[in-house]
């Protein structure tokens, strides 16, 4: 880039010598020549093709649907989980499926329970048979 | 509107409850890392369904014909001993078969873990079993109302 402006730079002044070479006006002033060539080469200095403009508009559109729909499917599944409360969820993986019935998973957590109350018996039981007193 | 609440509600119930576990050994089991393991059976329970039994939080885990898994569960819950506010063991052979502990905690809540190896405790299933709970419960209601 800074190549470019040199270069474009170095254009304009040359120009600029011919026109007054060729116009017999004398040497012009250096400085304000390079002041107007900077000038111009600032204004030249390149904006976004209309491509490119179109191209980061539609990446940026891109990443809000993403977000969108990331949101969104986030609390559709969770949605699905507690249907009536939004306080509230539950979920089960059984063997590496996941399970989002939620009657079936409190179903889960009684046998669990039952589980963990049960076959305690062959045991002495000083056996904090732990749910049941 | 009400979606983007309830995802902000679960975005902040869920690390707090897991932010609760997190000082336990056992908790690297519940971490859920496990969750697609095929041996493996991880129920997770949060909030108003709960509520019958005085709990705020519900999560087992299971785990079925992985001796070297079964072992991690053992280990992390014996892990968790000093932890107990209270505790219950019971051995066999040196061997622990089942075990409770309630846990430090601030506040009302009270933490609960609950152990169980049933391949030693007569019930012929090659499993271990660990459920962690929190809610403002004492340990005899909580027993009274699984008893139900």
């Amino acid at each position: 880039m800074k190549n470019d402006n040199k270069y474009l730079m170095e254009q304009e002044l040359m120009e600029a010598f011919t026109y007054a070479e060729g116009a017999d006006i004398g040497m012009p002033d250096v400085d304000a020549e390079l002041l107007r060539v900077r000038q111009k080469a600032a204004k030249r200095r390149k904006k976004p093709s209309g491509i490119a403009r179109i191209a980061s508009i539609a990446a940026g559109i891109a990443v809000v649907f993403a977000l969108g729909w990331y949101i969104n499917s986030g609390v559709s599944e969770t949605e699905n989980l507690h249907a009536d409360d939004s306080k509230s969820f539950c979920v089960a993986y059984v063997a590496g499926e996941r399970m989002t019935d939620e009657q079936q998973i409190m179903d889960m957590m009684s046998e669990d329970i039952m589980n963990m109350n049960d076959g305690c018996d062959i045991i002495d039981t000083q056996l904090n048979d732990f749910f049941n007193e | 509107m009400r979606q983007f609440i309830s995802t902000l509600f679960l975005m902040l119930a869920i690390p707090l409850t897991l932010l609760a576990q997190k000082d336990l050994s056992t908790g690297r089991i519940l971490d859920g890392h496990y969750k697609k393991n095929t041996a493996v059976t991880d129920v997770e329970i949060v909030g108003d369904r709960l509520r019958d039994y005085g709990l705020t939080y519900y999560h087992s885990f299971t785990v079925r014909d992985d001796d070297k898994l079964m072992q991690e569960v053992v280990d992390a819950f014996l892990a968790d001993e000093p932890k107990a506010a209270d505790k219950e063991l019971t051995k066999m052979g040196g061997k622990l078969i089942a075990g409770m502990y309630r846990l430090k905690y601030d506040g009302n809540t009270n933490r609960f873990l609950f152990f169980k190896d049933m391949r030693l405790a007569n019930q012929r299933q090659n499993a271990v079993m660990v459920i962690y709970m929190e809610g403002n419960i004492s340990l005899k209601s909580l027993q009274r109302k699984f008893k139900k």
